[in-house]
């Protein structure tokens, strides 16, 4: 059941209740009703749905998008932490050669630095201990730590102009889901599911994996309210599908409860919320009514989706053997091709683990071993299977991280600090020129140069990329019309086909 | 009433014919009758000629407000507005003519009639001329229409200038008019400026050029240009021109480098002009009504418009394996319509291909996973306005395949795992540059990936007599190769069938191998017999607080430490080394002495830099057995955990001591060096 229609139901509801409800005008009005006739009040609201009712495509509340979509889907590769841009993207020989220099004033320009750097009294450059090579047909620099991610270098857009508001991991993370860093709005996914609605009426439009990564296995949690609905209705909060015996929790029947057992008690609390609904004319209930019906067909759709028994062989080679494992990065890349070619609309991994204050050498380079194979089989994957013209890639974390070293620099070890004015993404897919590099950054990789990018902004073109005006795309709350990108964002023309 | 006024005055391009073909029919039916004039001829004549004279005042009343409108060339307008007025008034004249029974009424009439015809000539030319533009009878064919598709990699120039000029300026300023001696046609011209000298450039330093200066004269000076009664630019093209001009009227600018403002982008924005296969569609096919878009979504059919207002339409049957004849024919209606048709992973085979038919302007059809063979691809052949295609999983083969040379607007092509060969795709990817056809991804990219290890599991690390081990890999076809000896397995190794039991303390170490695959790194587990029982232990001091386990006895529980060294089955030390005592239930021949430790150098955990030995029958006095130096540890941030193993000369001893060495400060290598490094141990074990 769409939002829309709930609503619609909802104020129809209400109409009819202060018409001909406990009023003065009470019998003038039911006489007035049967002179208007039905139609003046319309169909009554519908009544339960059940497994097999509902039309295919549970669309949203735009009946069409805003101009033409150039991407059905997203799966957005989250690297929770801040993956230094300067080991992974933004090469910077100059760093090497004045390794141990102090970074000049001009060049921090005030920065405002987190409590971890700020009481440094000096900040030695240090460039990246893992060399850069070219790679594809424009040369991009891309890390020794990223084999297979190089060898796609053909089919990836890098924007090494990314910058945001934000120098802590909660107000980052919660600015790039949400539009804000303050918690409290809707991700990302959440807004899409309000907007355009389920394309499988099977699975949620909004799913959610986690993995750990190697590199700080201890490192930061993450937290539900990051795929949370914020003020939207709660059906479009995100899913998360677990690595473990219940992938989606609650989802399976108590023991001895037979399949008619669960269905007759659906229809009977599916009846008690329609009645108290039709008293109280609270959307909520219609969402949690909807909820259960979702939650009972997930029954069968999730196990489908997350067995992957029958994937060969040389499925695993691409995304390597890890994708065997449950709950690890490789795993759920092949889940999320799985979960797009089930119509999925915004299918988020998050992989923990990026954040290298300390022992950055040792910890990126398994970090980025946990995630380099699998997120370039994922594009090579959707690509073979004609899904990469409609499915956009995103790979990227909350910040980036700078050209200075946390702590004592010595020959082989540094680490690197919270950094917002400048990091690096990719983009693949559907609508996004390949194989270029959008942006520049000055020889010290601390200050944007040209191009620059805010998460704004990279919202804005998310949503674009879907048939989505951002800027139209809005939901009124305490008064407020609010929107992802809150009351800015341009969408990043330069970079679109 | 303004508002109405307009409206009529649109009437005239209409109304306008009626006179026009009534009176040329009057002329066939007057030539015709010639020869057998009757009354009855007469009459219907009359109601010809009075009908042709009522529609000509219409038309030229009507004629008149639009006129009003203003827009239009002041020379031609009046020349099409009086030859109107005389053209209306020479019809009116034929028919009172007609009527009227003199003789000099008759020898007149003809005459009058084929004036008449004359004017309706030469009034229509110039009206064409006002709405078609003045060489739309004889222009020059040659120069083409500019079109933008995107502005920003537009010429500011020749893409949009000029044609403004053509549009507004070159009507007077041409090689058969030469007003002013200027010439705006092209570059040169220009450049070169007219008899005042040059218009582009500004003749004095604080006057603006010529050209500028004119054009923002107002419209009722003399000097102001285009002329009054000329067609004006409109605020859109004089935006351009001032702003063209003030980027020192450059000729070879692209858009997209030069500065605008918001205003102007939006202007720009508006000369683009949309010439892709989707939008040329989309001018020739009508609107879809909603209902039709609610009747299909109600059927599980999953339909939905391409974007707000647009006529195309999107279907989405992927998935449906139930898919009939009756599905298609409920789309039949809008097909021209649908651009996007989905049906990946159904049901359709050739069989159903003759439905396909319709959708005559598809653009993409995606036909995935499905039983489809050449039957389909002889219908798809004949969809011009296909961009893409998708037959991965089909079973489409080279022959089929061939087919499809001649889809003029195809761009990408999938035809992963079907039965077309490398080499015919090769060859069509050689034939069509501008086609992209996939198959599989390069299998190089992923060759030969790296295997997991495979796990290694005991019920337990210790053991009184035996001990079965087990091994297991997630890759059913993966082998697995151990050693039990210590040396590094690799695939001519022991190869794991069942688990293998073991009666001596052992490292197992195993790796996965399978064919295609890189080998695994080496996965090791070291497994302890115990011969002894352990009476007591004591240590020469506590442990750190925050890691003291469950005491000393946690070095002789036989709970082996995990690789979560808080898991409270290690006992940690910071910055210095400690000494156990061990106390056996009875004298033993104790022949090795085996110490766990933990190491994370992130974590400040460091390996024991070495271990003393001692043994001792009476607890007081004990003799040096064994030292060993390990030394400190090499650069690196793993984490791990091992047993370090003694072999001493075999003594009878009731009490062994244990000094496990420290090195007490973080090196020289590590991020915080001089700090307190730490030293975590698990399980002494005497054998």
């Amino acid at each position: 059941m769409s939002e829309k229609k709930i609503l619609e139901e909802r104020s129809l509801i209400l109409n009819r209740r202060s018409f001909l409800g406990k009023t003065a005008l009470g019998v003038g009005g039911v006489a007035l009703a049967s002179l208007l006739g039905n139609s003046f009040f319309r169909k009554s609201p519908k009544g339960l749905l059940t497994a097999d009712e509902g039309p295919a495509g549970v669309k949203g509340i735009l009946d069409s998008l805003h101009h033409p979509a150039k991407i059905k889907r997203v799966i957005y590769l989250f690297q929770s932490g801040g993956p230094s841009q300067l080991e992974l993207f933004d090469y910077k020989p100059l760093l090497n050669q004045r390794r141990g220099e102090d970074l000049p004033e001009s060049i921090r320009n005030g920065q405002r630095l987190t409590g971890m750097t700020s009481g440094q009294d000096k900040f030695p450059l240090v460039g990246s201990q893992f060399g850069f090579q070219q790679h594809g047909k424009n040369g991009t620099w891309i890390s020794d730590l990223l084999p297979y991610t190089a060898k796609m270098a053909d089919d990836i857009c890098i924007i090494k102009s990314m910058y945001t508001e934000a120098i802590n991991h909660d107000p980052a993370v919660t600015f790039f889901q949400t539009g804000s860093q303050q918690p409290g709005r809707p991700s990302i996914g959440s807004w899409l599911s309000y907007g355009l609605g389920s394309e499988n009426e099977n699975l949620p439009a909004f799913t959610v994996l986690l993995s750990r990564g190697s590199g700080r296995p201890n490192g930061q949690p993450l937290y539900t309210r990051l795929w949370g609905n914020g003020f939207l209705h709660s059906l479009h909060q995100g899913v998360q599908f677990r690595a473990a015996k219940d992938p989606v929790l609650y989802l399976n029947d108590p023991k001895g409860m037979t399949k008619e057992g669960k269905r007759a008690m659906l229809d009977q609390i599916a009846a008690l919320n329609d009645r108290h609904f039709q008293e109280s004319g609270d959307p909520e209930i219609q969402s949690r009514i909807a909820q259960y019906e979702m939650a009972y067909r997930m029954q069968t759709s999730v196990p489908e989706v997350i067995n992957t028994d029958n994937e060969p062989d040389y499925i695993y080679k691409m995304y390597g053997a890890d994708a065997k494992i449950p709950g690890t990065y490789a795993a759920n890349c092949l889940l999320a091709r799985r979960l797009a070619e089930q119509d999925v609309r915004f299918i988020q991994l998050y992989h923990m683990g990026w954040d290298q204050h300390d022992n950055l050498p040792g910890a990126i380079a398994k970090q980025a071993k946990d995630v380099d194979q699998a997120s370039a089989a994922l594009v090579a994957d959707l690509k073979q299977r004609g899904m990469l013209e409609d499915t956009l890639v995103i790979w990227g974390g909350e910040f980036g991280r700078t050209n200075y070293s946390q702590g004592v620099l010595t020959d082989t070890n540094y680490g690197r600090d919270h950094h917002p004015r400048s990091f690096s993404i990719w983009m693949a897919g559907g609508g996004i020129k390949p194989g270029i590099v959008y942006g520049q950054t000055d020889d010290f990789g601390y200050n944007i140069t040209q191009n620059p990018v805010h998460v704004h902004d990279f919202q804005a073109t998310l949503l674009h990329q879907l048939g989505i005006d951002h800027e139209k795309l809005v939901y009124k709350y305490q008064g407020r019309r609010f929107r992802l990108t809150d009351v800015d964002g341009h969408v990043v023309k330069d970079i679109l086909t | 009433m303004i508002a109405q006024t307009l409206q009529i005055g649109n009437l005239h391009p209409l109304v306008i014919h009626l006179p026009i073909g009534i009176l040329i029919i009057g002329f066939v039916l007057e030539i015709g009758f010639r020869k057998k004039p009757s009354d009855a001829v007469r009459d219907i004549l009359l109601m010809v000629l009075g009908f042709g004279a009522l529609t000509a005042i219409i038309s030229l009343g009507t004629g008149w407000l639009l006129a009003d409108n203003g827009g239009y060339d002041e020379t031609l307008l009046f020349r099409h507005r009086w030859l109107a007025v005389a053209f209306t008034v020479l019809t009116a004249g034929l028919y009172f003519l007609k009527r009227s029974a003199t003789a000099i009424a008759k020898k007149l009439y003809m005459p009058l009639y084929i004036v008449v015809l004359i004017l309706i000539g030469i009034t229509g030319h110039y009206g064409g001329s006002m709405t078609h533009g003045e060489d739309f009878l004889f222009a020059d064919k040659t120069t083409q229409k500019v079109v933008i598709e995107d502005v920003d990699k537009a010429l500011v120039y020749n893409d949009i200038i000029q044609p403004i000029f053509d549009n507004k300026c070159v009507s007077c300023h041409n090689t058969s008019k030469i007003k002013g001696g200027l010439l705006m046609d092209t570059k040169e011209n220009l450049l070169a400026g007219g008899d005042s000298g040059s218009i582009l450039d500004s003749v004095a330093p604080d006057k603006p050029s010529l050209f500028l200066h004119h054009l923002q004269l107002p419209l009722e000076d003399e000097d102001h240009m285009p002329p009054k009664g000329k067609v004006q630019p409109t605020a859109d093209e004089l935006a351009l021109l001032e702003w063209w001009m003030a980027h020192g009227h450059c000729f070879d600018c692209v858009v997209g480098t030069m500065e605008k403002t918001e205003q102007l982008q939006k202007i720009l924005k508006n000369l683009e002009e949309d010439t892709s296969t989707r939008a040329m569609i989309a001018k020739e096919v009508s609107v879809v009504p909603n209902a039709w878009l609610a009747d299909l979504n109600s059927s599980n059919i999953s339909a939905s418009r391409l974007a707000i207002k647009s006529p195309l339409i999107l279907i989405n049957l992927y998935g449906r394996t139930d898919l009939t004849p009756g599905d298609f024919k409920a789309l039949k209606k809008y097909a021209k319509n649908i651009v996007e048709l989905n049906l990946g992973h159904t049901n359709f085979n050739d069989t159903l291909a003759p439905s396909l038919k319709a959708f005559k302007n598809l653009t993409k059809l995606q036909l995935q996973k499905t039983a489809i063979a050449e039957k389909s691809i002889d219908v798809i052949t004949e969809f011009e306005h296909l961009e893409s295609l998708n037959l991965y999983g089909t079973e489409v083969d080279n022959k089929a395949f061939e087919k499809l040379e001649n889809l003029p607007k195809l761009t990408h092509l999938y035809l992963w795992q079907t039965n077309i060969t490398k080499e015919a795709m090769d060859a069509f990817a050689n034939a069509h540059p501008e086609v992209n056809v996939q198959g599989q991804i390069d299998s190089d990219i992923f060759k030969a990936t790296k295997l997991e290890p495979p796990t290694i599991i005991a019920d337990t690390d210790f053991f009184k007599d035996s001990l079965q081990i087990a091994m297991e890999y997630v890759f059913n076809d993966a082998q697995i190769f151990y050693t039990l000896d210590g040396s590094i397995p690799d695939s001519t190794s022991l190869p794991y069938s069942k688990p293998l039991t073991i009666h001596r303390s052992t490292e197992v170490k195993a790796v996965t191998h399978a064919p295609g695959w890189n080998l695994s790194e080496v996965t090791a587990s070291s497994f302890k017999k115990i011969s002894f029982d352990v009476n007591a232990i004591t240590l020469n001091k506590n442990p750190n607080e925050r890691y003291k386990g469950h005491g000393a006895q946690t070095l002789i529980d036989q709970k082996r430490g995990t690789v979560n060294f808080v898991d409270g089955n290690w006992i940690g030390f910071e910055g210095s080394n400690f000494t156990a005592t061990i106390q056996l239930g009875k004298e033993e021949q104790v022949s090795s002495v085996s110490v766990g430790a933990f190491s994370s150098p992130e974590k400040w955990i460091f390996y024991p830099t070495g271990f003393k030995v001692w043994t001792s029958m009476n607890g007081t006095d004990f003799k040096l057995a064994k030292t060993l130096n390990v030394g400190p540890e090499e650069i690196n941030t793993n984490t791990k955990f091992r047993f370090f193993d003694m072999d001493i000369a075999p003594t009878s001893a009731k009490y062994v001591r244990v000094q496990v060495n420290s090195q007490l400060k973080n090196p020289e290598w590590h991020p915080n060096p001089g700090g307190n490094s730490w030293l975590f141990v698990d399980e002494i074990v005497l054998n």
